[in-house]
């Protein structure tokens, strides 16, 4: 389960050192290496001055705010090959100003979710965030939308000053509740080599509701998009597509938009996906031809 | 944690075609840049540069070029917005059917919808009142100053603060969004039924990001950054002035009544107010373990 740390130091670390440490000794494949760097971020906690070269930073210079902050709610402390050192902000609604466009970030960590990479949090500062983890077997999903899968309650808690919690990869799904009162929390985040899916949930039905960064979604749209616009030269584009893309769902969006600007050959086409790796793609495939005999 | 956060791996968008890569773009990009000059009030004639734009098979060439880029990634993120410069930016925007908004946001720059295909019904609203932007009022409604139909090769102008828009379809339409420059900082936010204002908020980022290292200074009780929140006493948005002055009077409290005096004599109703606000206090930033 998301595992909640026993921590106790009071020895403090820098920015700097910490980072060089994690750098150093932390394997970014090895889970238990993420677990043992816990530490590292515990002493960073105690450091109770750590942000403030970087809130100064950003009063003076924030027409040039960093690319890397995530919206308005976060800062980025560091950055080093796949890892991130993030700073997030968390505001009751009661203290929200409503000049804030925020209100988008409250409508995801409202959501049961999951994280496409492990991270180790601190509570920095205030009473922090409430959250109910649940546990799920990634290896028995497909990542369907709609799709049932078995969420396991593992606990309720809350992130409080002090308190250090490491998620899991694709295991762990939460949803949080709204801090009571203005909160900070410190993350390690370790992205992982390869992309991976980030799923959203409803509990109470036990399904897949979305999908994190739909690039299948987009590419799709640009599939549907050429289908509609396409000429001569779009079908070679779409066909080298359909053969090619890595990705079963945008093969099918390529497919169907080849199928819809060459209607003459739609049934060889079909039938050429017919012989596509994937199940889902032959299976679409197949559905096609029958409603063009 | 927030969802938010995940992102693709870092390498993911390293050497791919992008649209200024291409020949059409770059030249729009080029006659653009002559056309605005240094000033926004010239990006009106960029009208017919957007239509030849939209009438050619620049679209198409770019959508081609973003699936050929999705073949040399497992997780490509095609970019739907084209050109991004300091004084406009060019979207590929899709229509697609679906159920009616239920707000409405204003514009903080002027825009030109350009329809590359398909067709697209415009519901244009208007502000009743044309008084200060930056001060909000719930009874300043919009009303529907009408509706026509857009089909390919159509562009619309829609000016910035004066006017909002929904477009609705009832099949996929696609278009060109061409962008001046952002012309305010503050967005108004209306119910799509009432048409009443619910909210504004800042658009700007960079304004978000002040905010919240404001918002973050005072909390921690960073007295070091009173010089520096000083300095945003003078910002153009009024959030980011009054946001300053609740966190000066917290750190710097000496100073109470010269930083009540600013927020009396600024020109905001909402910076006046903030002189009569209670203020919460700091939690400090002492050792806690």
């Amino acid at each position: 389960m998301a595992l909640t740390l026993s921590i106790e130091t009071d020895q403090s670390l820098e920015l700097e050192d910490y980072t060089e440490l994690v750098d150093r000794e932390l394997d970014r494949d090895d889970f238990d290496s993420l677990v043992e760097s816990a530490v590292l971020l515990k002493k960073l906690a105690n450091n109770r001055r750590i942000l403030i070269e970087h809130v100064n930073q950003r009063l003076c210079d924030h027409r040039n705010s960093s690319a890397k902050d995530v919206g308005d709610t976060s800062f980025c402390l560091a950055q080093r090959k796949q890892i991130r050192v993030r700073a997030n902000v968390w505001v009751p609604p009661t203290e929200m100003p409503m000049s804030r466009k925020w209100q988008a970030n409250i409508a995801a960590y409202l959501t049961p979710h999951d994280h496409s990479f492990s991270f180790v949090t601190v509570g920095y500062l205030g009473t922090g965030y409430e959250t109910t983890i649940f546990e799920y077997d990634r290896s028995r999903t497909a990542g369907k939308c709609g799709e049932t899968v078995s969420l396991q309650f593992l606990e309720k808690t809350r992130l409080t000053q002090g308190k250090v919690m490491v998620y899991r990869a694709n295991k762990d799904v939460h949803f949080q509740a709204h801090p009571q009162e203005f909160s900070i929390s410190l993350n390690l985040v370790v992205f992982p080599r390869e992309f991976r899916d980030q799923y959203f949930f409803d509990i109470n039905r036990s399904i897949i509701t979305g999908r994190a960064m739909e690039f299948r979604g987009m590419q799709s749209l640009m599939c549907t998009l050429a289908g509609a616009l396409g000429d001569g030269r779009t079908v070679n584009v779409l066909e080298k597509v359909a053969r090619r893309n890595c990705d079963e769902e945008v093969r099918v969006s390529a497919f169907t938009a080849w199928a819809r600007l060459d209607p003459g050959h739609a049934a060889q086409i079909w039938k050429m996906a017919l012989e596509d790796a994937h199940e889902s793609v032959r299976t679409r495939a197949s559905a096609e031809l029958g409603t063009l005999v | 944690m927030q969802p938010t956060t995940q992102e693709p791996p870092l390498e993911v968008h390293a050497g791919f075609t992008r649209a200024i890569d291409l020949p059409a773009f770059k030249e729009f990009a080029s006659q653009l840049s002559d056309l605005l000059g240094d000033s926004h009030e010239n990006f009106w004639k960029c009208r017919n540069a957007l239509a030849c734009l939209s009438r050619s098979r620049a679209a198409l060439g770019y959508i081609e070029s973003e699936l050929l880029n999705g073949l040399q990634s497992t997780c490509y993120f095609p970019k739907f917005t084209l050109i991004e410069r300091d004084l406009f930016s060019l979207r590929l925007l899709i229509v697609l059917p679906r159920s009616a908004a239920r707000v409405i946001h204003s514009m903080v720059e002027h825009q030109m919808l350009a329809v590359i295909d398909g067709s697209a019904q415009l519901q244009r609203f208007e502000r009743a009142d044309r008084g200060a932007h930056d001060v909000f009022n719930a009874q300043k409604r919009i009303f529907s100053s009408g509706v026509s139909t857009l089909v390919a090769g159509d562009v619309a102008e829609l000016w910035a603060d004066r006017e909002c828009y929904e477009l609705s379809t009832p099949t996929n339409a696609f278009l060109f969004q061409l962008r001046s420059r952002p012309l305010y900082r503050l967005q108004w936010v209306y119910d799509a039924a009432t048409l009443t204002p619910k909210r504004i908020y800042a658009s700007h980022a960079e304004d978000m990001q002040a905010e919240l290292a404001i918002l973050t200074a005072r909390n921690l009780g960073f007295s070091d950054c009173v010089p520096n929140v000083r300095r945003l006493l003078d910002h153009p948005n009024h959030v980011i002035r009054r946001a300053a002055l609740h966190t000066l009077v917290a750190l710097d409290p000496e100073n109470r009544e010269v930083y009540l005096r600013v927020a009396a004599n600024d020109p905001h109703p909402d910076v006046q107010q903030a002189a009569l606000d209670p203020v919460p206090p700091s939690k400090g930033c002492e050792p806690w373990h």
